[in-house]
């Protein structure tokens, strides 16, 4: 499996790429990006099976982001799992609104990511 | 205003703890008594918006921080002074998202970039105390305002 991790924080890059080798999935590569623009150029550049995205970055959030990808027609077969500290019902119902198909609420163990991945990529990862 | 402090309050012990068990590995025990961190602090401070307004503050001698830094990136406690205090910015952010996830489960929030600094800073009036192996950690509140209607 092919990774995007997005996120503003280079700290969090790292915490999130450990916790997701904890969860015993298949990693094919893991990349980076520090927000949504450069997320975006990469999903147009590379083939990326599951994103991993923050929503509060700077230049471009990650409902920007989910935004971008519905209205700039950017084909990609990515599943996107939004990373966020905020569980509000009203941001998660917002986030799979706009086509996240997954939403992970921080603080989560690899058990808790794996269990979330899992049900957002359906089977064909597990 | 008490009221949504006490609220904030109750919600804070369970985000401090789950947050250094999950991310940085580490086992915190509320402390029964106030503590003060003797010297070279380090603090991490988030300033939220939403249903309740205010500031909250990490802190822990920097020499706790090494230790959660290492666990949070699985690394040697020797790493540069920057990526210690990510760890705590870091920290500080997911705290206060989780406090306020329960404190208005239906609500919203928007939270600042997380502010990194070294030494002793104005006391805040909510504050818990926890231990750790490394040392005391310290998280406090101060909320500047809220809305009449939190949940």
């Amino acid at each position: 499996m092919r990774v995007l991790i997005v996120d503003d924080s280079p700290a969090m890059r790292v915490f999130i790429r450990r916790v997701l080798e904890l969860t015993g999935l298949d990693l094919e590569s893991v990349t980076e990006a520090g927000n949504g623009r450069e997320a975006l150029t990469i999903l147009q550049s590379e083939s990326i099976d599951l994103v991993l995205c923050d929503i509060n970055m700077p230049e471009m959030n990650g409902e920007q982001m989910l935004t971008a990808l519905k209205q700039d027609g950017i084909s990609t077969d990515a599943c996107i799992v939004i990373v966020s500290t905020d569980a509000t019902s009203k941001r998660v119902d917002r986030m799979l609104g706009l086509g996240a198909r997954g939403y992970l609420t921080k603080p989560f163990s690899p058990e808790t990511m794996r269990d979330t991945l899992e049900r957002a990529l359906g089977t064909a990862y597990a | 205003m008490l009221e949504t402090i006490s609220q904030l309050e109750s919600c804070l012990q369970t985000a401090v703890i789950s947050a250094f068990e999950l991310m940085c590995f580490t086992a915190l025990e509320p402390a029964v008594e106030d503590t003060e961190c003797s010297d070279g602090i380090l603090r991490g401070e988030v300033e939220f918006e939403g249903d309740a307004v205010g500031r909250l503050r990490l802190e822990m001698p920097v020499i706790a921080a090494r230790s959660i830094a290492a666990d949070f990136y699985s690394a040697e406690p020797d790493m540069p002074q920057n990526q210690v205090e990510a760890v705590v910015g870091e920290m500080a952010n997911v705290i206060c998202g989780s406090m306020l996830s329960t404190y208005a489960p239906e609500g919203g929030f928007c939270l600042s970039t997380p502010e990194v600094g070294v030494g002793p800073a104005e006391r805040y009036p909510v504050r818990r105390c926890f231990h750790m192996e490394s040392g005391p950690v310290i998280v406090s509140l101060a909320c500047k305002s809220s809305s009449p209607h939190p949940r």
